[in-house]
């Protein structure tokens, strides 16, 4: 009987993890002394996301990734804390707890083995995202926060009852290979991988899946709607990738389908937008089109969904760090609805840019990168039509992606509460991050391979 | 095999009727009671698994379920209550400021 | 001098930026009027590249992008990048400097020139492009610019009631249409293709081979030059300031089509199929589009349906097989369409923006420059021979289409176009500068001329002279060099079917002067008068689609059970061999042991002396079904990288252990 349990045999996965625990436990803990303060929570949820990091460099490969762009999403979350539009004031650790939580969801579920872990991170970053979006100003982010929590729960229930499907055809809750199932009970693995995987798509915000993170990303508290957003799709699209290398084509066929219809579905359904939020959430729906299409495109669509992720993740988080501190209402566009209030002033509105101009796929910002590699997988896997569709459809994105841009080109020199010192940092990282990976794609392929 | 098929067939009855639940009744407290049923299908499951294969990680598996869902549960009422404290209608398609 | 001057021309397109950066800051205030120095280093360093040795530059990054049938980043500058960096450098100087009066009043003309300072940059970049991937990166650039400039006015509404911010989402969807095509291109290339100048010898080895990547091509070609059914942008473009129209959809940005089929013509030359595409895409767009014009009450968008019928000539060149043919006739519409669009737009300036021809008449004498340069346009435009470039070009493409006797029918329908050419030239002429006063021209004001006609001065120039740059001394060959393949000697003395053509022509205007004496009624042309109420039409489905999301959570709640109902059923068919392909890299090793069985299967038959020769619809060719489904299973296993437990036999079911559910009590 060792007391003291040996550190040393622990993964490194394994101490971030802890470490983002003791950290969110922490700012739980001491919460009533710490919401006084501004800096605080930050700094102190800076310090674990921070270790989490250097933790994710120690490994090699999915962890690295996942830990990486994960403590890296959790970190903007952190910095934009004091520009957020909180309920009540003084919620922020509660809040900075939250986003470490979400953090540890996602690097469970892409570290994560067996369908039990899975499910246990997806059902982390579902609460965090509800709770997060629900801590919101005015009554628009309770509602959004509402429906996202139902709609999960529903989706969270199929998950579960895919996983007992697979546990009663297999006897194990590993990941199921389905051509190693017996003949018999195989369709019924097949339907169990199926309704886990709608449990997983959901946070990849698919169509007919989108609804709840389509209210949650248009409403929510705009600070951490970017972290939400990258950690849930990078989690969710890792999970894929695992469930879908055990199912094969019995599963990546359907995400194939899923994948298109989003796309097209979303790039259709956003022409009819005129509300800057609510087009940002379209685009999210859109980007989890193409990334059930990278899943469902075989072995090279994994390396090529983690690239999309990095590359996705670095202009979502600019884009919602340009957004914070505008409120929890609608953002209408003065230039198709008279009266539009868009107020961002210039440097925001010009970050914004580029972060829109990434999302639509222009070269070379990192977004046309990573459309290029998804494509190029989905060309490898299912032929012309399915890569003609995806392209038109991601192409024709440009079309709403640029609508904002007349608002934001006419921004006003001088606004009032141009944003803390904190989050002008997030902002400036996130272009920088934007800016290098434009011109040197390669580091987030490294990173995704 | 043919119980284990009719205890399948019963854990796919309940999460319907729990999908029904879900889809039809506009109390929040029934749509939450509903998913409870969905997730508790999937627990007769995990029970059903670990009885057929004869090791205990089914039933392990089926407790943490049951603490997932609780804590679902807590969280899931926590929300209604502040969502629907305003109004004068329990309904959950009540709320639809945000659409299009 | 010369030789430093090539050694830049790669890296051209980085001339304007500065510029850019100081117009988007505005400061000074009047930065944009600094910026035509950008588009001029560009023509200087061109025409210092041509009057050198000519050796080709090449810029190469290796490793690049990793996944890409190409991972390297690749400039070329040759004699054809060199042509036509010098015709983009030249025309925007011109326009560049013609905006400074232009815009002179506008508050905003700092972001203008930022604008066009972007559009320059990008084209160029777009013309020196060593492979795909750079094209691609120029060629939406150039597309967003456009966007940009054509709702540059985005507040103001159009007499029809569309916006400028409509007319730029249309040509962005339609622009959209190509980018999406030459990303198509980018990944179906094999390995080690992309590279502009092996396109050739790469691209029979991509599936569906030189057909769909010529197809990709073409369809790009289409969209950025608005022809054949991608045609419906360009008139609405007009939403945006002229100099704009003569710079990106007259001169530059539109040509970018015609400019990608010269550089690929040897790649789409090795496809009979997609040379008949261009040439009916080209004729049809020449006939239609000059017909069009006919009916235009704004006499901008009459200019801009000409421009589309002259792009559809040089499509037609291409089709024929005479790249160089239509390269020649680029550059000299280059010259002179700008220079239509800018006299034009000095009417428009001096007539207090009003492009209603019906609004506009007898300027000839207000207007003397203008006058004179819209005279010149046109004598070119109806290819008036020796004394415009125009008509040397006009006379080059059509020769090339008389000596393509495969086709024969072509030639009869350029002749055609040549009379409604005449006609729609005729009659804006006539329209807009004879004929009585009309009500906004009766006050058109005539001061500072000299800002808005010395900058055509070069345009004009170009417009009567540059014909001879190949005309009598094939210099335009020897500057292109090998990069497009030579056409036939030019000639300026016109022959027979030459002389026919003019007088074509010179009847073409007399009708058109004709119908420019006619009451106006502007006929309702396909897209509308505002062809951009079209993105008004097509917001009906969008719409329905985000009516989906009432706000009600009872509904989302059903569709989520639907939806996950409809993939449980789509994850339970049976995996199909009617797949293009197998996924991933287990089954592509997988389906080749298939087709190796399939084989052997088939020789076991021949042995046995059975004829497989039908083949059964959706089925492999040739195998019994209990085979195909024996292979369906081996491929489903293999699917998973797993070995299959107990080798061929199917995997033991984990059926209970006897004594387990009995023994629990």
């Amino acid at each position: 009987m060792n007391g003291m349990p040996d550190l040393s045999a622990l993964s490194w996965v394994h101490r971030a993890e802890i470490l983002l625990v003791v950290g969110a436990l922490v700012l739980l803990a001491f919460a009533p002394r710490l919401d006084r303060s501004r800096l605080a929570p930050m700094l102190i949820g800076l310090v674990t996301a921070g270790g989490a990091i250097a933790c994710g460099l120690q490994t090699t490969g999915a962890e690295r990734m996942g830990l990486v762009v994960g403590s890296v999403a959790v970190v903007f979350g952190l910095l934009l804390l004091s520009s957020a539009e909180l309920f009540d004031r003084h919620q922020t650790p509660e809040a900075a707890a939250l986003l470490l939580i979400g953090g540890i969801g996602g690097v469970v579920l892409v570290t994560g083995q067996s369908l039990l872990e899975l499910a246990l991170g997806t059902e982390m970053i579902s609460l965090v995202g509800a709770a997060l979006v629900a801590l919101g100003q005015g009554q628009r982010p309770l509602e959004a926060g509402f429906k996202y929590f139902v709609l999960t729960a529903v989706t969270f229930a199929t998950l579960l009852f895919g996983m007992g499907l697979i546990f009663v055809a297999t006897g194990s809750l590993a990941v199921p290979a389905l051509g190693a199932v017996a003949e018999g009970v195989r369709p019924l693995a097949t339907v169990g991988v199926a309704l886990f995987a709608i449990g997983l798509a959901f946070k990849l915000a698919v169509f007919p899946v989108h609804f709840g993170a389509l209210d949650a990303y248009t409403a929510g508290p705009s600070s951490f709607v970017g972290s939400i957003m990258v950690l849930s799709k990078l989690g969710a699209a890792a999970a894929l990738v695992k469930l879908a290398s055990g199912a094969g084509e019995a599963l990546q066929f359907p995400l194939m389908i899923v994948g298109l219809v989003t796309i097209v579905f979303a790039v259709l359904a956003s022409f009819a937008q005129d509300d800057l939020r609510r087009l940002m959430a379209y685009s999210a729906v859109a980007h989890a089109g193409f990334l059930a299409l990278g899943v469902g495109s075989g072995v090279a669509g994994g390396t090529a969904v983690a690239f999309y992720v990095v590359g996705y993740g670095a202009a979502a988080l600019l884009a919602f760090a340009c957004l914070a501190g505008t409120g929890t209402g609608p953002l209408p566009l003065s230039s198709l609805r008279p009266g539009g209030s868009l107020q961002l002033g210039p440097a925001r509105a010009a970050g914004l840019i580029v972060a829109l101009l990434s999302l639509a796929g222009v070269p070379p910002l990192p977004g046309f990168w990573t459309k290029l590699a998804v494509l190029k997988a989905c060309f490898g896997a299912w032929g012309t039509l399915a890569t003609t569709t995806a392209a038109l459809g991601g192409v024709l994105g440009i079309i709403y992606y640029l609508r904002p841009l007349p608002d934001l080109l006419a921004q006003a020199k001088e606004t009032k509460g141009q944003g803390t010192v904190d989050a002008v940092v997030a902002v400036g990282a996130a272009v920088a991050v934007v800016v290098v990976l434009s011109f040197l794609p390669n580091l987030a392929w490294d990173l995704a391979r | 095999m043919t119980n284990e098929i009719l205890v399948v067939v019963a854990a796919a009855f309940v999460f319907a009727c729990g999908a029904m639940g879900v889809v039809y009744r506009k109390n929040p407290v029934a749509v939450l009671m509903s998913v409870e049923l969905m997730i508790n299908a999937a627990i007769l499951l995990l029970i059903l698994g670990s009885r057929i294969h004869g090791n205990a990680e089914g039933q392990a598996a089926g407790l943490l379920v049951l603490v997932l869902g609780a804590a679902e549960a807590v969280v899931g009422l926590a929300l209604a209550l502040a969502v629907f404290r305003s109004r004068s209608r329990v309904d959950v398609d009540e709320p639809k400021e945000i659409a299009g | 001098m010369t030789t430093m001057l090539s050694q830049v021309l790669p890296w051209a397109w980085l001339f304007p930026l500065p510029f850019l950066v100081l117009s988007a800051l505005g400061i000074p205030r009047k930065a944009g009027a600094l910026s035509f120095v950008g588009p001029l280093a560009i023509f200087v360093a061109a025409l210092g590249f041509l009057l050198g040795d000519r050796a080709t530059q090449k810029v190469v990054f290796d490793g690049w992008i990793p996944f890409l049938p190409d991972p390297a980043f690749r400039l070329t500058a040759d004699g054809l990048a060199a042509v036509m960096l010098a015709v983009v450098g030249g025309v925007a100087t011109c326009v560049f400097v013609y905006a400074i009066a232009y815009m002179k009043d506008d508050e905003r003309a700092h972001r203008f020139f930022a604008f066009l300072d972007l559009f320059v940059a990008t084209m160029s970049l777009l013309v020196v492009a060593g492979n795909l991937t750079v094209l691609l990166a120029g060629w939406t650039g150039v597309g967003i610019a456009s966007f940009l400039l054509i709702s540059f006015w985005w507040t103001k509404t159009l007499p029809d009631g569309t916006t400028p911010l409509q007319a730029g989402f249309l040509a962005l969807g339609a622009n959209a249409v190509g980018d999406a095509a030459l990303l198509v291109a980018c990944v179906l290339l094999p390995r080690g293709g992309g590279a502009l100048d092996t396109l050739a010898q790469s691209a029979p080895r991509a599936p569906g081979g030189v057909l769909t990547v010529g197809l990709c091509l073409v369809i790009a070609a289409a969209a950025k030059s608005a022809q054949g059914p991608l045609w419906f942008w360009l008139p609405s473009a007009m939403a945006g300031p002229t100099p704009v129209s003569a710079l990106i959809h007259a001169a530059t940005m539109v040509a970018a089509g015609v400019y990608l089929l010269v550089r690929t013509a040897p790649l789409l030359e090795a496809s009979p199929e997609v040379l008949t595409v261009i040439t009916v895409v080209g004729l049809s767009t020449a006939l239609l589009g000059g017909m069009a014009s006919l009916w235009q009450t704004n006499f901008k968008r009459g200019i801009a349906y000409s421009t589309a019928s002259q792009l559809g000539w040089m499509f037609v060149a291409v089709g024929v097989g005479a790249p160089f043919a239509a390269f020649f006739h680029l550059v000299t519409h280059a010259s002179f369409k700008a220079m239509m669009f800018l006299s034009a737009g000095t009417v428009i300036h001096a007539a207090h923006h009003e492009e209603d021809i019906r609004k506009v008449g007898g300027l000839a004498g207000t207007l003397k420059g203008a006058h004179a340069f819209f005279l010149i346009g046109l004598l070119a435009l109806i290819g008036t021979p020796f004394v415009t470039s125009g008509g040397i070009s006009k006379e080059a493409i059509l020769a090339a289409a008389h000596h393509h006797t495969s086709q024969p029918w072509v030639f009869w329908a350029l002749l055609a176009g040549v009379f409604v050419t005449g006609a729609y030239g005729g009659r804006l002429y006539f329209g807009i500068f004879h004929g009585k006063k009309g009500e906004a021209s009766a006050h058109a004001h005539g001061d500072h001329l000299a800002a808005f006609d010395l900058p055509l001065l070069p345009l004009a120039a170009g417009a009567l002279g540059l014909g001879y740059l190949e005309g009598g001394t094939g210099l335009l060959h020897g500057l292109l060099g090998n990069t497009v393949k030579p056409g036939l000697a030019v000639h300026v003395v016109p022959d027979g079917m030459g002389w026919l053509a003019f007088g074509i022509a010179v009847a073409g205007v007399l009708f058109g002067r004709f119908l420019a004496g006619l009451p106006q009624k502007g006929l309702p042309v396909p897209g509308g008068e505002g062809g951009s109420s079209v993105v008004a039409e097509v917001r009906i489905l969008p719409e329905g689609l985000a009516a989906l999301h009432g706000g009600r959570v009872g509904r989302y709640l059903f569709l989520t059970m639907l939806g996950a109902a409809v993939v449980a059923g789509l994850s339970l068919r049976p995996p199909s061999g009617e797949l293009p392909r197998r996924v991933g890299r287990a089954p592509a090793k997988a389906s080749a042991s298939a087709d190796k069985a399939d084989k052997a299967d088939r020789n076991q038959r021949g042995k046995g002396g059975a004829s497989s020769g039908e083949r059964r619809p959706g089925g492999r060719p040739g195998v019994p079904a209990g085979l195909q489904d024996a292979l369906r299973n081996r491929l489903r296993q293999n699917n998973n990288g797993q070995p299959r437990p107990g080798g061929a036999a199917p995997a033991p079911a984990p059926a209970p252990p006897p004594s387990a559910p009995a023994a629990t009590p």
